[in-house]
């Protein structure tokens, strides 16, 4: 409990005024505290200790402010103090199940007078009870009365609460205990509650080094109060950082020694990252500034690897979410990435790169100095600063230098990270910013650099919130090349050599995303699937797996405007298929109750190396639904989100996907739903065919609408562009699709490109639309002329006679072209009841056979091989559909479309898991009895449409 | 890698200087656009380059001067240094001897003299006729049986390696082939077994015995195959090798196209095609197009060749996308007007070419009549690069022979199908067509399986 007090108010900057407010109260207030503000020279807001967590608001609120405040306190203290009378009353008959549950009571009555009262002290009343508690429990073990059972319980378990309860307020007990009656004296007269301090309220007396005369501080005495410092560091929380720094700022400036100088300043930025804790909260911008200033000043010795990193975070941290209230659990709200602040903290982005170069040349330098000329090296010192770090190199140095070699890869990595997201544009923008301060800052740098702690000495102004005076400068050798692909693959180069696994896949990832950005899409897939990552997807953790969806999604991006359709709607369908996009890009958090479970889409290869795409969900963290979130869970959900500069419009991503499906699905849809309301008779129903079904379910629900209106959303752009579509009016459908807003967010802002896609967009519709009109309104013709078919869709003939032929070949349109006339003959001959009938029988027949073999199968250990090894390679255009959740879809239509026993099914179910997951035939009748259960599941779950969930099934 | 292996294997340079000389020559002649001959060495052994060479040369695809460069730069790292300095000389119209030929020749005579020392007793123990018959299947025996009889060692038989390897170097490949062949018999490392089955075909290879060097290719395949614990990139390596090199046996080979398909449909082989070297889909593509009675496997070569497509891409492959893939007769035809040059270019096929190109025509026109009712002749003629009389005569002969259901027009000068729609009985006979057979199937599997 009492460590709670403290994290919320542990040196936020937020909490300074209430410092400022309460340290003048207590000075007129109770006279025991402090002169404190009589040496301070700097500032009188820095009181120490006591004096901040005495109780009491501020004198300069008006009286009538303070009575408002005084009755809400008063009531506390009353309900307070009753609650104490209550266990008083109790401990005479001895009750202990009522006083168990009364200290319970007591203990949240505290927190609420706490809360009331603004302060952290603990009541006299309260510790009182404590006492007599203590003593009571103390007097009645001695005296063993008999107890009833429930009592009994209740005493031992009071005992064990107390003991630990009281343990965290010992030194106020004692001190209770050694002046009992004066206490209680105070208490009873004064109507003002008084409240003893946890702390003890001792005024550190000013130092006297900083009253010294600089040329008079020696080094042992610098020595000793940097002693000092790095002994309170993580000790307590209770140090002002704030002094700290400031007294390490003074050191730097009177130091006997660069050595020392640079040990000061490395202690200047450990205590500045001791000033937040990144679970919580981001580092200031004052702060980072500071941090980062400071490094360049050091850049030779200490863990820079390890700075720069942390600089990072808080940076990223920074951007995510600035202003947080005091409270921790509550939802952050995230800098507005519209402010002009954020466009501020995203400029520092080139000091943060400048310095990673600068910090990996240093590491690359000294690695190859040893290997030139170790022997000179050491004699030739030039200057103080680097005898400190080449003076002692010897061949143990040259093997720190190696190990320094594997933080490069981390350097190279973070580098990395800030660019692989950019397109060109951005870069360059950057690229220009990062020059011209550059050019200002060299300007202007003697003054800054000359003395180091002339900087610091801004850092009193910030606490009156001002933000960003310091501004870091740039050193002149800071360079950014001309071309980003460059400088990724370059740095993805360093960690392929000196990285450890996770780094190398991070880098990877970064690459694939860079590429796809850059329209690089097959060199994109194939990096992607050769590294294999998507087989151990499950392994990552949530940052790779952000990473990982992230790429994926651009990906898919990427492969539409290239045209590659297929490839797009592969890429984005597991993204789509949870419904949960925003979180599992890590763009956004779920709401309350619904945490996320970080699913990782997976990109499986299937039976060849690479180009079957068939997906897999898998499930990466998986969390129940309808689970309070523990802040811890709720923090490093917080972590995971992908700053704002950083996000994939999630609008140009839906509209991809939709679009992407609806190319791939209506002419589908055709031959599934003929016009006329008669379901026809195909040999092999629904096989194969890469039905999504959420289209169908979006469809249907569009068809139930009684009126629909004028399309609003992405969604209804799409829908309404299917309608179209679905009847072969391809210009209606372009219409729609083209009024959608997000083409004018695709990446590369250039109008060459919207153009591009949206001309490529052309062309698929009016395929598409020819595929569909053949399929859907053939059948009433007996022939088409191509030349009106050409005019219709607006395409040339040789497309139109291709389309036509592949439709023949592969869909089995049953027509032929007539050369000489030039059109399109239909030879439809409906069949009749008595065939259809026929028809029907012989596939339950056949379907009766495989379920059959495949039970047989199952039992001998020997699958039926011929058709599982068609499965894989299907279909020209890469229409796998050997993945799992179309096999699953495959059992289930049989069922659903024939209507068989359901002990079949389970067969099917529990097939498909074989098949699929190519588990042994063991454990698959293992399973078969979990999979009972979940296939009937599964057909409910299909027959209502939904099918997104009931891939689980395999999971 | 081992060094071992290397042995037989090419290196990498020539391939450059090859390159470095094609690219010059590549600008003038617009042949070369798809000459693999590049591409190919650098999974090939400098010997076998030579041949590939010497049919450029006599193609006349690149510049004379350029392809002796190659060949010097080729033969430079072996032991055919007379050869060398002959080619030296042409090319530079020179008398003299360069110094490093003089040296290299210096070298390799004296490392002669050493090996043929080390290998004295087992050439002469091989020489006896009747002595191989004394070696039995067992190696250790053998080992032992020749250590004490004849004071052979494991040192002669390395020395036998390295002797049959310096005889390949100096184009002795019969010599090099025999010696393998002993040394295969007689060696207990599994490395150099392999190594020196490669330098078999290699050897087998280079004498025109394609009997036997299918035969080795077959070994050593299934060698390749066992070793799956390998790196992968090694396994892949590997396997594009032996692809490579299977092509010299595959085209001259009487039944080498099926065993072409075979290997190379293999998933792992596929595989190794689809990431190393996609140029081989061209041999593939020409292979399954010639091969008729191996039309299973089209579905597959149109998967790969349309997966393929950005990768790798020539005339062979684009008619087969154009054909079976996208249906785009007009382009195949191009395509197929390409194709004939390019095979010609090609040294391994250049020999498939008519028979390519015959049965690329039909195919073609098959999968035009299966999607036409009529065809008025005149156009066909044009799309068969026929002329009128030419084109009836074909497909009166297609007719003749049954493969093609059809009637010729005269008076319109069509060709018209007889369109093979099935009728609904028809259709249903097709749909339950082997379930009888699939029951018994499966009466017979359980009942089986009771009495067991």
């Amino acid at each position: 409990m009492a460590s709670k007090f403290w994290a919320a108010s542990s040196s936020d900057e937020e909490s300074e005024d209430v410092v400022t407010s309460s340290q003048e109260d207590t000075s007129t207030g109770s006279g025991s505290s402090s002169d404190s503000s009589s040496g301070s020279s700097s500032d009188s807001s820095r009181k120490k200790g006591a004096s901040r967590f005495l109780m009491g608001s501020s004198d300069s609120e008006s009286e009538d402010e303070r009575r408002v405040v005084r009755s809400a306190k008063d009531k506390a203290q009353e309900e307070l103090r009753a609650v104490c009378n209550d266990i008083k009353n109790k401990m005479h008959i001895n009750d202990w199940a009522a006083i168990q549950t009364l200290f319970d009571k007591l203990n949240k009555q505290l927190e609420r007078t706490q809360k009331a009262t603004q302060t952290l002290g603990v009541p006299r009343a309260y510790i009182r009870l404590l006492c007599d508690l203590e003593d009571f429990l103390a007097k009645t073990l001695a005296e063993k009365p008999k107890l009833s059972p429930t009592n009994t319980r209740a005493f031992t378990r009071m005992k064990q609460t107390l003991r630990k309860h009281n343990a965290s307020y010992g030194e106020q007990i004692q001190s209770f205990r050694a002046n009992p009656i004066v206490e209680t004296e105070a208490e009873d007269s004064a109507s003002e509650m008084e409240m003893t301090v946890r702390t003890g309220v001792v005024q550190r007396p000013k130092d006297k080094i900083l009253l010294m005369d600089p040329n008079d501080i020696t080094y042992e005495m610098v020595q000793k109060k940097l002693q000092d410092i790095a002994v309170a560091r993580g000790k307590t929380t209770r140090i002002d950082r704030q002094e700290q720094i400031e007294m390490l700022t003074y050191l730097a400036g009177v130091t006997r020694g660069p050595v020392q100088k640079v040990e000061v300043l490395i202690n200047v930025i450990t205590v500045t990252f001791d000033m937040n804790q990144p679970t919580q909260s981001a580092m200031s911008v004052p702060n980072w500034n500071r941090c980062a200033q400071t490094m360049f000043d050091i850049m030779v010795w200490g863990n820079l690897g390890a700075f720069l990193e942390r600089l990072d975070d808080e940076w990223n941290g920074n951007l995510k979410a600035r202003h947080e209230p005091i409270v921790v659990a509550d939802i952050l709200p995230a800098l507005d990435p519209h402010a002009n602040e954020y466009m501020e903290r995203l400029k520092d982005e080139a000091v943060l790169l400048a310095l990673a170069q600068k910090v990996a040349s240093k590491w690359l330098a000294a690695f190859s100095e040893p290997l030139r000329h170790s022997a000179q090296q050491m004699l030739c010192v030039l200057s103080p600063i680097s005898t400190l770090c080449f003076g002692g190199l010897q061949v143990s140095e040259y093997l720190m230098a190696r190990r320094e070699l594997d933080k490069l890869a981390a350097v190279a990595l973070n580098r990395i990270q800030h660019f692989y997201y950019k397109t060109d544009v951005v870069y360059s923008a950057m690229r220009n910013l990062a020059l011209q301060r550059q050019k200002d800052s060299a300007g202007a740098a003697p003054a800054p650099n000359a003395g180091s702690d002339g900087d610091f000495k801004v850092d009193g102004e910030e606490v009156e919130g001002a933000t960003g005076l310091i501004i870091v400068a740039i050193p002149s050798e800071f360079s950014l090349p001309e071309s980003c692909a460059q400088l990724v693959d370059q740095l993805a180069r360093v960690v392929y050599v000196h990285g450890n696994d996770n780094q190398k896949g991070q880098a990877m990832l970064c690459t694939v995303y860079f590429r796809c950005i850059h329209d690089d899409f097959y060199s994109a897939r194939d990096t992607l699937l050769m590294s294999r990552i998507q087989e151990q997807t499950a392994q990552l953790d949530a940052k790779m797996q952000v990473l990982y969806n992230r790429t994926i999604a651009q990906l898919g991006l990427c492969a539409f405007r290239t045209g590659l359709i297929n490839e797009c709607h592969q890429a984005l369908m597991d993204l789509y298929g949870t419904g949960r996009v925003k979180e599992l890009l890590a763009q956004a958090r779920a709401p309350g109750l619904h945490p996320p479970g970080l699913h990782v889409v997976t990109y499986v290869q299937a039976c060849t190396v690479r180009h079957i795409m068939g997906l897999l969900l898998l499930q990466g963290i998986q969390q129940h639904r309808f689970q309070e979130k523990t802040p811890e869970q709720e923090s490093a959900e917080r972590r995971r989100q992908v700053p704002f500069h950083m996000h994939i419009n999630l609008e140009l991503l839906e509209s991809t996907y939709l679009i992407s499906a609806m190319l791939m699905e209506v002419p589908a849809m055709a031959t599934l739903h003929p016009v006329d309301g008669r379901k026809r008779v195909v040999s092999k129903p629904l096989r194969r065919q890469p039905i999504l079904l959420l289209e169908h379910r979006l469809m249907d629900n569009y068809d139930r609408q009684s009126f629909t209106g004028p399309p609003e959303n992405v969604r209804d752009h799409v829908m309404a562009a299917v309608r179209a579509l679905a009847t072969g009016e391809w210009r209606r459908s372009y219409e729609y699709i083209t009024a959608l807003t997000c083409w004018s967010l695709l990446p590369q802002v250039a109008t060459r490109l919207k153009d591009a896609v949206l001309c490529m967009l052309r062309l698929k519709l009016q395929q598409e639309a020819l595929r569909t009109y053949l399929l859907a309104y053939g059948r009433f013709y007996s022939s088409l002329s191509i030349t009106q078919l050409c005019n219709m869709f607006e395409l040339p003939g040789c497309q139109v006679h291709a389309i036509v032929s592949r439709l023949i070949v592969d869909d089995g349109l049953p027509a032929s072209h007539d050369q000489p006339t030039g059109t399109v003959v239909v030879h439809n001959v409906e069949p009749t009841a008595l065939q259809n009938l026929a028809g029907t029988f012989s596939d339950k027949a056949s379907l009766l056979v495989d379920l059959n073999e495949r039970a047989l199968a199952l039992r001998t250990g020997a699958l039926h091989t011929d058709e599982d090894e068609n499965d894989g390679r299907r279909g020209p255009d890469g229409a796998q559909a050997s993945t799992a959740p179309a096999r699953v879809a495959d059992a289930l239509v049989w069922v659903a479309v024939w209507g068989l026993p359901e002990a079949s099914v389970v067969e099917a179910g529990v097939v498909v898991a074989v098949d699929t997951a190519s588990a042994s035939v063991a454990t698959a009748s293992c399973q078969s009895r979990t999979l009972q259960r979940k296939a009937r599941y599964t057909i409910s779950e299909f027959k209502s449409g939904v099918f997104g969930s009931s891939t689980t099934i395999l999971t | 890698m081992s060094v071992l292996q290397a042995l037989f294997t090419l290196a990498v340079a020539v391939t450059h200087i090859t390159a470095a000389a094609q690219a010059a020559a590549a600008a003038a002649a617009g042949m070369a656009q798809y000459d693999l001959t590049s591409v190919l060495a650098q999974h090939l052994d400098r010997h076998l380059v030579f041949p590939l060479l010497e049919f450029l040369g006599s193609k006349g695809t690149y510049a004379e001067k350029d392809i002796e460069a190659a060949k010097l730069a080729l033969i430079e790292k072996t032991n055919m240094v007379d050869y060398a300095v002959d080619i030296y000389q042409q090319l530079n119209q020179t008398d003299e001897v360069p110094e490093s030929l003089r040296q290299r020749r210096v070298e390799v005579v004296a490392r002669l003299k050493s090996l043929e020392a080390a290998v004295k007793p087992i050439t002469e123990f091989l020489s006896e006729e009747g002595n191989v018959k004394l070696l039995k299947q067992d190696k250790a025996q053998n080992m032992a049986f020749l250590q004490k009889e004849f004071g052979i060692g494991p040192d002669q038989i390395d020395a036998l390696y390295h002797f049959a390897k310096w005889n390949f170097e100096c184009g002795n490949y019969s010599a090099a082939a025999e010696y393998l062949y002993h040394y295969r018999t007689l060696s207990t490392n599994p490395e150099r077994t392999i190594s020196s089955l490669w330098g078999k075909v290699a050897a087998d290879v280079l004498l025109q015995e394609f009997g036997p060097a299918m035969d080795d290719v077959l070994k050593l395949k299934e060698l390749l195959d066992v070793d799956t614990f390998a790196p992968v990139a090694k396994q892949l390596q590997q396997k594009a090798w032996l692809m490579h090199w299977s092509l010299f046996v595959f085209f001259n080979h009487e039944n080498g196209l099926n065993a072409l398909i075979d290997l190379f449909m293999q998933d792992r082989y596929l595989t190794a095609i689809q990431l190393t070297s996609q140029h081989l889909l061209r041999y593939l593509a020409v292979a399954v197009v010639v091969n008729k009675r191996r039309r299973n496997v089209l579905n597959d070569l149109k998967r790969v060749v349309a997966q393929e497509a950005y990768e790798y891409s020539d005339p062979v492959t684009e008619f087969v996308r154009c054909l079976f893939v996208e249906y785009d007769f007009e382009g195949a035809q191009e395509q197929l007007a390409k194709c004939e040059e390019v095979l010609d270019g090609d040294f391994f096929l250049v020999a498939a070419k008519d028979a390519f190109m015959e049965a690329a025509r039909q195919f073609l026109f098959e999968n035009y009549c299966r999607l036409h009712q009529a065809i008025s002749i005149k156009s066909l003629s044009e799309k068969l690069n026929l002329g009128e009389e030419a084109t009836e005569k074909w497909i009166v002969n297609l007719i003749r022979n049954a493969r093609l259901n059809a009637k010729i027009d005269s008076k319109a000068g069509t060709v018209v199908m007889q369109t093979q729609t099935q009728s609904a009985y028809e259709q249903l006979l097709e749909r339950s067509r082997g379930l009888g057979l699939r029951t018994i199937d499966l009466s017979n599997a359980v009942f089986g399986a009771m009495r067991a």
